[in-house]
């Protein structure tokens, strides 16, 4: 039994250790390609015999870069403050209120969800171009926000489900508005699951390549996704490893700090105690 | 403070279910009133018609004398005291009680001191600054209690408050619920399933059944002088005996014996059908009784309870459709063609299960009832 048990611990360690290298060797290969200087790009060795920051220096250097980093921080930011706010409002009344067309609602929001995106890319760029959105955050804040907000109705609509309709009542008792009455006390029991959705929204967009790529031209609003992709390198002959690496060493690294610090509230049960318990 | 009147309030929901029948009500300044009746009778339903958290279909609510029917909940000024207590799980017991006067834009130091006298009067104030989750079920009670009572409101409205306690605690909750309202003098509205509950705490009671009212008045009224078979059956535990009987002049005639009833021969002729109800407490050890009325009883089953003694007995007799579902409605025992009845004997009765008892019958005691609309019929 003894020996049974030490295997198995054996097993899950190793297992684990699988699969964290699996998921975590293309980070460290990029963030090892990021530091090694130009000339030993190709050298064949994992580690970086003399690591630089050559290659953040140049990315930081060029005007392009931080312009795409604001373009992505600031479009990714509003479609997100905008996404999980209407999703509340909108999951918080098909959980409430009891309206005809409730399900239609959701329905519709799962098969905008469903729809892919490659479909809408041709007319959404002529239609951009007619009505002035073209190049512009707008232009890409309002696709994100259209593609994210079913999911953050559907998480949003699951949390406010569970949360007891009588917290309401007894807030409106209490003396509170309807608004008032989301604002104190149903918004902040939902917190973690606002978090949560919030998180999948930023990610959707901060990731996104597509819109990004088909409806941006300059640095008025081009995100890092597709900045990347328009990297050159010093000599047309030059591939920009280098530069792609270290950009996407710092594309990622806001994404993993969100995830990490939120953690704790997406995981934290904020509602235990609400009612009898 | 204040008197709240209920003119012609009906509740129907839109998926047609009629939960209020037309009713009114007038609920005096500073009482104790308690809606009971069982589960889906509609009490809750008139209670958050009260409180403005339902719309009524029809009919008019006046707080004060002033109508506040199309008022919102917030403004009517009343708190209220739900059965899931609804304590805010983000807040501090502090900031759950500060809640409605923070809402009110009270200044701080006046919430402060409102805040520390209510936790003062519940016994709260260590337990200022913990979350709801480290409180213990009759903790919460009581801090939905002081949310309540800080915001010294127009009335109290609570909605079954003490079902999710333990049976000890309810028993000490219930007590302090009626010593704090007495204290306060605020008009009350306490909506509960348990007559128990009802009949200690309330000054004046209101029976619904299937949203309609069937009688209000004192515990003591509803319990001597019920309005009909319902209040009859719901009231008083053990409930009421009730079995059906034949009037005939003065004399009647019960499954297990004959009964002359005093005042003298009813003014109708010839022999009627009616339910009988007999308090528990209103059977005899026959040997006390002087007269032959009696009857023996085979005991099934005997409750030995210190003070008093419960002897269940079965007595053949076969109930017609109508007390057949009020005994399903209620709970009561019984087969289609027996009855178990209880009787309430002194404890110093040494009677065992499975023996047989000669039992009378306090004849003055009996009540009677239409079998057909449950109503009561009064005698001479």
């Amino acid at each position: 039994m003894n020996e049974r048990g030490i295997l198995e611990r054996l097993f899950w360690r190793v297992g684990a250790l699988l699969v964290i290298g699996y998921a975590l060797l293309p980070v460290a290969w990029i963030l090892a390609l990021s530091l090694k200087p130009a000339a030993a790009l190709g050298d064949g060795r994992f580690l970086p015999r003399a690591p630089s920051l050559e290659h953040y220096r140049a990315i930081f250097a060029d005007a392009q870069f931080p312009a795409a980093l604001l373009n992505s921080l600031g479009i990714a930011a509003l479609a997100t403050l905008a996404s999980v706010l209407l999703g509340m409002l909108a999951a918080y009344a098909i959980v409430r209120l009891r309206f005809r067309g409730r399900s239609l609602v959701l329905g519709a929001a799962l098969a905008i969800a469903m729809f892919p995106p490659v479909a809408v890319i041709g007319p959404l760029f002529e239609l951009w171009r007619g009505i002035g959105l073209y190049d512009t955050w707008p232009g890409l804040i309002l696709p994100y926000m259209t593609f994210t907000l079913p999911l953050a109705i559907w998480t949003l609509a699951a949390y406010f489900r569970e949360i007891p309709w009588d917290l309401d009542q007894a807030a409106r008792v209490d003396g509170a508005t309807p608004l008032q009455a989301f604002r104190y006390v149903i918004a902040p029991l939902a917190a973690p699951g606002v978090f949560t959705a919030a998180i999948l929204v930023f990610i959707f967009a901060w990731n996104d390549f597509l819109f990004a790529a088909a409806l941006t031209s300059t640095n008025a609003a081009r995100t890092v996704p597709a900045a990347i992709a328009f990297f050159t390198g010093s000599s047309r002959f030059e591939l920009p490893t280098g530069s792609i690496a270290a950009a996407s060493v710092v594309v990622t690294v806001p994404v993993t700090l969100l995830v990490l610090v939120f953690q704790r509230r997406i995981v934290a049960g904020l509602t235990a105690g609400a009612v009898k318990g | 403070m204040a008197e709240i009147v209920l003119e012609g309030i009906a509740k129907r929901f839109a998926d047609g279910t009629q939960a209020l029948q037309p009713t009114d009500l007038r609920i005096r300044d500073g009482e104790f009133f308690v809606l009971v009746g069982p589960s889906g009778c509609g009490k809750s339903t008139l209670l958050k018609i009260i409180v403005g958290l339902e719309r009524p279909s029809a009919g008019e609510v006046r707080v004060a004398g002033e109508v506040v029917t199309g008022k919102d909940p917030k403004d009517r000024n009343m708190a209220m005291v739900f059965q899931s207590y609804a304590i805010y799980p983000h807040m501090t017991v502090r900031e759950n009680m500060a809640f409605p006067l923070k809402l009110a834009r009270l200044p701080a130091t006046e919430i402060a001191a409102r805040v520390e006298e209510a936790a003062a009067i519940l016994e709260l104030t260590e337990l200022l600054g913990r979350r709801p989750a480290a409180l213990s079920g009759g903790q919460r009670q009581r801090v939905a209690m002081g949310r309540a009572i800080v915001r010294q409101p127009a009335a109290f409205l609570l909605d079954e408050p003490l079902s999710n306690l333990d049976a000890k605690l309810r028993v000490q909750m219930r007590t302090e619920l009626g010593r704090l309202q007495r204290r306060l003098g605020t008009t009350t509205v306490y909506v509960t399933h348990d007559q128990t509950e009802a009949l200690t705490l309330g000054e004046r009671i209101a029976v619904l059944r299937r949203g309609a009212i069937q009688q209000v008045g004192t515990p003591r009224d509803l319990y001597q002088d019920p309005a009909n078979l319902f209040v009859a059956g719901f009231i008083g535990a053990p409930a009421m005996n009730l079995l059906p009987a034949t009037l005939a002049g003065d004399r009647l005639r019960l499954p297990m014996l004959e009964l002359a009833l005093p005042g003298g021969p009813r003014g109708g002729s010839g022999a009627c059908e009616v339910i009988a109800g007999i308090r528990p407490e209103h059977f005899r050890v026959a040997s006390t009784v002087g007269e032959g009325a009696r009857f023996r009883a085979q005991v099934e089953l005997v409750e030995w309870l210190g003070a008093d003694l419960f002897v269940h007995f079965d007595v053949a007799a076969p109930h017609g459709a109508r007390l057949g579902a009020l005994a399903e409605e209620l709970g009561l025992p019984g087969e289609h063609d027996r009855r178990r009845l209880v009787a309430r004997l002194g404890s110093d009765c040494r009677v065992r299960e499975g023996e047989a008892l000669a039992l009378g019958i306090d004849a003055a005691a009996v009540q009677l009832f239409d079998p057909d609309s449950g109503g009561r019929i009064e005698l001479g």
